[in-house]
């Protein structure tokens, strides 16, 4: 009797010491992993905030427009040639105002009289949304056109 | 085995037992121990081995230490109305040296000069020959820098990690935002106003700027002045609902990152802390206290055919009409003596208290702390009450003339300005205070509109956005008196005018004449063209529409107003 629950006490405190010490490398194990992920993340943080600051450097609006006249075939905006109709797909999307608006009546009517005479008279003919893409959509094509 | 057994099987009896009993106590005590051992030996493998390296050099578990820097202090972002950065901080190296481990000093400093050519080389020796355990040798080098100094290996040379603040954008902002030292201390602007704030880090600090107006009020003016061969200007772009500063340009400008080092004529702000005599854009004012503070109609005649005299001074329109004026055509043709006689009807102390409703007679309450006080004579005589009706012998910022306009069109609530984006709604009128009737809002309106289409003005009309404006040309106070070639000439322009909601204010410092402009440096040849392309700019920038209204709009005022062709007719009439 004694030698069975003797040996049967000794494999038992074997094996719960034996897990224990698994558990408490496994757990360490995990808290080393979550570490190294925190490491990681303050890193790719670090980064993101130098990165972001670049972008916002390289985009600032004088360098924009350099190098848009020097290298598109583009002219400065003028209030004259901005059409705000829109349809014709010649307008750029988005085309959400950044300031929102506080007088939106105001910036609801789109069309001008002129324009809206001809329209009813059947001078000028209005093509609803011909087909356009969105900018999602434009870069998809372009990299199945690869 | 067999043998051992048949032994044993001899023994018989309480010897047996007792034999059998011992040997079994001798097994558990010799396990016992072997257990033991085990665990100590396990317990030694882990603790040497394997906890080892799961802990640093001062025996913290790698996994206790703390993550870096989400817990540093970093300084606050200060960023525009749609995000973008303006100022940060970014964590930099900087380099140090322990120059009591240096073995080759004028080694050292000409490796470092190959690296760093603007370090001098005296004062580089100096600091490493000095024996000194702590000296700085540069601030924030970039990533390249330091990986070539690790490169050549040097001994005593260190590096030290640290926030350095950049500015994206740079000189375009460097009047409002500001700057900081190489400790990141504010400096000036909204750094320094906003030192402690920004210092405790946290959310960005969001200002109501749109750098893209900022970039293209910026760019107009900068263009006028070089055309007009201007020493200086300035101009603001205001919502004239809320009093938000969109845009502010002081020129010449400065890069912050470079603050310590630059003139002090370039860091003077001009828009808010400079203050001018502005000339006639102050008859906005005098009119609309005209018009709330007498019983006055648009109808009323203004006789200036002679220069008014007060005591020693004499007041002269620059190009006479030499006829009885209305009131609309004393506003369009900026009419000095008209608008003196305004100032007159309405009286020394009513102009006064207008003129302090408006906020023109103290310090604007601004953000930034480079804030000027307005120029106010002391004490005000009548001559005074006769000058300041058309902006001499007053000198106010352009800040503050740009939100006393925007009070008086917006419908006349009084609009105070404001940089900093505040999270309550921004048209909330409950508590306004109310400076002008909306009638008079309206008169104004009407008026700024007819300079444009009828007056002075007429450089600044974008065709389909309905502008209005003022025009104003003021000579500038020199010894003795005023000089006549030293002009400040602004354009003070609202759009659109039938509801407005900005006001557009561009000056350029002493502007010459060119051939294009027949040698004029007025405010309409030089400001009003610079309004107009801005306002050119907003619109596509903004996404505005052009006014439906705008195409059959008849200013009512017009009738009040004479034709080229009438004045003729009317002068035949009186010569015959």
């Amino acid at each position: 009797m004694f030698k069975v629950s003797g040996l049967l006490c000794l494999v038992l405190a074997i094996g719960t010491g034996t897990l224990l010490f698994h558990t408490s490398q496994s757990v360490q194990n995990a808290e080393q992993n979550l570490m190294d992920v925190r490491n990681d993340v303050v890193t790719e943080k670090e980064s993101l905030r130098i990165l972001s600051a670049e972008w916002d450097y390289l985009n600032c609006p004088e360098r924009l427009e350099k190098l848009t006249l020097k290298n598109l075939d583009m002219d400065e905006p003028r209030a004259d040639k901005v059409d705000f109709i829109g349809g014709e797909g010649d307008v750029p999307e988005p085309r959400i105002p950044v300031l929102p608006s506080l007088k939106p009546e105001s910036l609801i009517r789109h069309v001008s009289v002129q324009r809206k005479l001809a329209i009813e008279n059947g001078k000028l003919e209005v093509i609803e949304n011909p087909e356009r893409k969105s900018f999602d959509e434009l870069i998809d094509g372009a990299e199945e056109g690869e | 085995m067999r043998s051992l057994y048949k032994k044993r099987i001899y023994m018989t009896g309480a010897k047996q037992t007792n034999l059998e009993r011992a040997r079994g106590r001798l097994i558990l005590i010799g396990s016992f121990f072997v257990i033991a051992y085990g665990i100590v030996a396990a317990r030694a493998a882990d603790l040497s081995i394997i906890q080892g390296l799961l802990h640093n050099s001062n025996g913290v578990p790698v996994y206790e230490v703390p993550v870096p820097s989400d817990d540093i202090k970093v300084r606050a972002d200060i960023v525009d109305r749609n995000g973008v950065i303006l100022a940060r901080s970014l964590k930099t190296s900087s380099l140090f040296a322990d120059a009591a481990l240096v073995r080759d000093p004028k080694k050292v400093t000409k490796d470092l000069q190959n690296i760093f050519p603007e370090l001098s080389y005296g004062a580089t020796l100096q600091k490493l020959q000095s024996k000194k355990r702590f000296v700085w040798l540069k601030r924030n080098i970039t990533p390249e820098q330091q990986s070539k100094l690790l490169y050549l290996g040097h001994p005593g040379l260190n590096f030290k990690e640290e926030m350095n603040r950049v500015y994206p954008q740079g000189a375009l902002t460097a009047h409002l935002v500001g700057a900081s030292g190489v400790d990141g201390q504010g400096l000036a602007g909204l750094e320094r106003s906003f030192d402690e704030l920004l210092a405790q880090g946290g959310e960005p600090l969001e200002l109501t700027l749109d750098v893209r107006l900022q970039h293209a009020l910026k760019r107009e003016i900068s263009t006028a002045m070089t055309e007009f061969k201007g020493k200086a200007g300035a101009g603001v772009v205001m919502d004239a609902e809320t009093g938000e500063v969109l845009a502010a340009v002081s020129l010449p400008d400065y890069d912050p990152q470079n603050f310590q080092q630059e003139k002090d004529n370039h860091k003077f702000n001009r828009f808010s802390q400079g203050v001018y005599e502005l000339g006639s854009s102050f008859k906005v004012f005098s009119t609309a206290a005209m018009l709330e503070k007498t019983e006055s109609r648009m109808g009323q005649s203004f006789d200036v055919r002679e220069p008014i005299k007060v005591g020693r001074y004499k007041i002269r329109d620059y190009h006479p009409e030499k006829r009885t004026l209305s009131l609309p055509e004393v506003f369009i043709h900026s009419s000095n003596i008209g608008s003196a006689m305004m100032g007159r009807a309405v009286g020394t102390e009513e102009l006064k208290s207008f003129y302090k409703d408006l906020g023109l007679l103290n310090a604007p309450d601004f953000e930034i702390s480079e804030v000027g006080k307005p120029l106010v004579p002391s004490p005000w005589s009548e001559v005074n009450t006769l000058t300041a009706s058309f902006g001499h012998g007053i000198a106010v910022s352009p800040l503050q003339l740009v939100s006393a306009t925007s009070s008086i069109v917006n419908g006349g609530v009084l609009v105070s300005p404001k940089i900093v984006k505040s999270t309550e709604n921004p048209v909330n009128k409950d508590g306004a205070l109310r400076v002008v009737s909306p009638e008079t809002s309206h008169r104004m309106r009407q008026l700024l509109r007819l300079v444009v289409t009828e007056g002075t003005g007429r450089n600044a009309n974008v065709e389909g956005y309905f502008v209005g404006g003022k025009t104003g040309t003021a000579e500038k106070p020199g010894a003795g008196g005023y000089d006549r070639k030293k002009l400040i000439s602004s354009f003070l322009g609202v759009f659109p005018m039938d509801n407005p909601r900005y006001v557009v204010f561009a000056m350029v410092d002493e502007p010459q004449g060119t051939k294009a402009s027949y040698g004029y440096a007025t405010g309409g040849w030089v400001g009003a063209p610079i309004v107009k392309r801005v306002v050119s700019s907003m619109v596509s920038i903004l996404g505005i529409p052009p006014s439906e209204e705008n195409q059959r709009f008849e200013n009512s005022l017009m009738r009040y107003v004479k034709t080229k062709e009438q004045i003729k007719k009317e002068q035949t009439i009186a010569v015959h």
